[in-house]
């Protein structure tokens, strides 16, 4: 009786370590670019997924939104982690919505080194999240993700100096003429 | 008094008499030891049929890049070089032209953010460079060594940026003026549909930071063609007709030699001029140095190369497949006595070819003087070329192509270490056509190809399926 009781138990054990495993991402499944939690000054957004195994994979890229008073607002990584984080304490939290930038991609691993790489042009300023799940018979048996912030090309300030001022005429031809006799 | 006049005349009649047959002499003497025959004085149309081509057209980048910010990129076409050319003019038609070296970091910084700038695989110095397309230039230019890239960045608007690759230098020309037609060049490209590119590091991230673009997807109208290497049959005498280009109609002083595998060798004297007609269409042409006369330099010796290459057959097959030639390599002061040695590579239909054997013309120059002509050029199948030319199609993905290969790497080339590290290594990435074959092997299929550089090697995929085809180590 103790011996059933025990295989039962490890039974429940292995399916219960399973179900954890839904939240966990794949080994074999990693988000190359865009880095998490990254900020990119473009308008294009490169995907790149890599799989190490024969595996398939469905990628989806949504926009998050804050929803205020049924309006979509745009929003920031550093917000949804703060209300992921009062969320998880029980405290009240901003509402976010996903929506879809285009329909998800289910891309065909057949060997043991792949990528999975996608662009998106004309990204307009925002969160997004790029969502991979790892697919079972249909079923989602991993799933990871990760956050970039799209923003506009910073204007280059006027006052920002690459080079320092450049050196007088006469100073730089005496250079110059010094280089040209000794050398480099 | 009469008869002392007449003498005088006799005599003066018998010194002129002595000279012109001195003189007689004397030529007579060099057309029989020299090279030359009474053919070679012959007006002739010979320029007529001859292709005509300028130093200008071979000293072009391999590459236009967009920088568009954050690792992306856009490759212009080469057509939008004369435009930059000109751009380049207008920028440089500053009062003062300074130069100053800059670090890596500032250049990248500069290329990174929105810019255009040429990159080239071969050695040309600023001077020349500039020389060559009448822009102006400055003593100062002296400090700089070869140019490997020339660009502009917006977020430097008084600077022109050089990389020396030989040199791994970095300067900037500082300009007064403005560079409103290369600004206006970048903008329109920036806004052109065209593939956008990343670099590799981008694609893999982690610790590999390799700056080789390749585009997320690539339409091309690259396909495979049919080749036949140019052979030069005994029978029909096309092996004198062709030795007669480089010794004139007189054969005198030439010996011919025919060896027993098929292989022709026309020698002048003792080996002053040497030609080599071999079986599998290769041609080789010696000749002593004179080591006469001074230095020239660069332009004029690619000029006296270029001259050469085009009255010996140019860059068409005899079967009317032209190609499009373009500057591969230039060794500068070969072995040790100012000469030059150019390859030049081969495009078809906009695409560069990849030889795995041998680079398909090479011509060295000393003193002015060609001293090495080395030509292996193939007809191509003119109508299945051009037959195919506008049937487009996507290729392969540039990074699964390698990640698929990544055992050939290991395997086949001996490569060492992680995908990633392996990854690191590559020096360029580009679509082209692969002739992979033997030495002897006289025709063939040219196939289109991904062409992954590495320092020292170049491996060949097909285009549309991944499968290697080959490699070759550099030497």
């Amino acid at each position: 009786m103790r011996k059933y009781i025990i295989a039962v138990l490890l039974i429940v054990m292995m399916l219960l370590s399973t179900v954890v495993s839904f939240a966990t991402s794949d080994p074999a499944v990693t988000i190359v670019n865009p880095t998490v939690s990254s900020t990119i000054y473009s308008t294009n957004l490169l995907i790149s997924v890599k799989v190490t195994q024969p595996k398939t994979i469905r990628i989806k890229v949504t926009e998050e939104k804050k929803v205020i008073n049924d309006n979509y607002y745009s929003t920031t990584i550093d917000e949804i982690q703060k209300a992921e984080q009062a969320r998880a304490v029980g405290k009240p939290a901003a509402t976010f919505v996903s929506v879809p930038v285009d329909d998800a991609d289910t891309y065909v691993s057949q060997n043991y080194l792949s990528f999975y790489t996608k662009r998106f042009e004309k990204v307009t300023p925002g969160t997004y999240k790029i969502k991979v799940d790892t697919l079972l018979n249909d079923q989602v048996i991993y799933s990871s993700e990760s956050l970039v912030m799209m923003k506009d090309k910073p204007v280059v300030p006027i006052d920002v100096k690459i080079f320092s001022t450049a050196q007088s005429g006469a100073t730089q031809f005496l250079q110059n003429l010094l280089k040209s006799i000794f050398g480099n | 008094m009469k008869i002392a006049i007449d003498k005088n005349i006799i005599e003066n009649i018998k010194s002129v008499l002595i000279v012109v047959l001195m003189i007689s002499t004397m030529l007579l003497l060099y057309f029989f030891w020299g090279d030359l025959s009474l053919e070679d004085f012959k007006l002739t149309n010979s320029q007529d049929n001859q292709e005509t081509m300028d130093v200008k057209d071979l000293i072009v980048p391999s590459q236009i890049i967009i920088a568009l910010g954050e690792d992306s990129y856009k490759l212009a076409s080469i057509d939008n070089w004369s435009e930059m050319v000109q751009g380049l003019d207008e920028f440089m038609q500053s009062d003062t032209l300074l130069v100053e070296e800059i670090t890596k970091e500032q250049y990248e910084k500069v290329m990174k953010s929105s810019s255009i700038r040429a990159k080239f695989d071969y050695q040309i110095s600023l001077s020349e460079f500039c020389s060559a397309y009448g822009i102006k230039t400055s003593p100062s230019f002296n400090n700089i060594g070869t140019i490997s890239e020339i660009g502009y960045g917006t977020i430097s608007k008084e600077s022109l940026l050089i990389y020396d690759s030989k040199k791994m230098k970095y300067y900037r020309i500082i300009v007064t003026n403005s560079a409103n037609r290369l600004g206006r060049l970048l903008t329109s490209q920036m806004e052109k549909e065209s593939p956008l590119y990343f670099t590799i590091g981008k694609y893999l991230g982690g610790n590999v930071n390799n700056k080789t673009f390749i585009p997320i997807t690539l339409q091309t109208n690259l396909h495979n063609f049919d080749y036949n290497r140019e052979i030069y049959s005994k029978k029909n005498d096309t092996i004198s007709t062709l030795a007669q280009s480089y010794f004139g109609k007189n054969f005198d002083f030439i010996r011919k030699i025919e060896e027993g595998n098929g292989t022709v060798i026309y020698m002048y004297g003792y080996g002053q001029k040497v030609l080599i007609v071999n079986t599998n269409g290769v041609i080789e042409y010696k000749e002593e140095s004179a080591g006469v006369g001074s230095e020239v330099g660069y332009l004029e010796s690619l000029k006296t190369g270029l001259d050469f290459i085009l009255r010996h057959g140019g860059f068409e097959g005899s079967n009317g497949s032209k190609y499009k030639p373009f500057l591969k390599n230039v060794e500068i002061n070969l072995n040790g006595n100012g000469g030059y040695r150019f390859t030049f590579g081969l495009e078809v239909n906009g695409n560069r070819i990849y030889y795995q054997d041998r680079d398909p013309i090479i011509v060295e120059i000393t003193k002015n003087q060609v001293t090495y002509f080395n030509r292996d050029l193939t007809e191509y199948n003119v109508a299945q070329v051009e037959a195919m030319n506008n049937e487009y199609k996507d290729a392969y993905s540039a990074i699964n192509m390698l990640a698929k290969n990544y055992k050939y790497f290991i395997n086949e080339m001996g490569m060492t270490g992680t995908f990633e590290e392996i990854a690191n290594r590559i020096i360029s990435l580009e679509p082209g056509y692969a002739i992979v074959r033997k030495e002897d092997q006289i025709q063939g299929t040219a196939r289109a190809a991904w062409i992954v550089g590495f320092d020292g090697m170049e491996a060949y995929f097909d285009l549309y399926n991944t499968e290697p085809l080959g490699y070759k180590i550099i030497k």
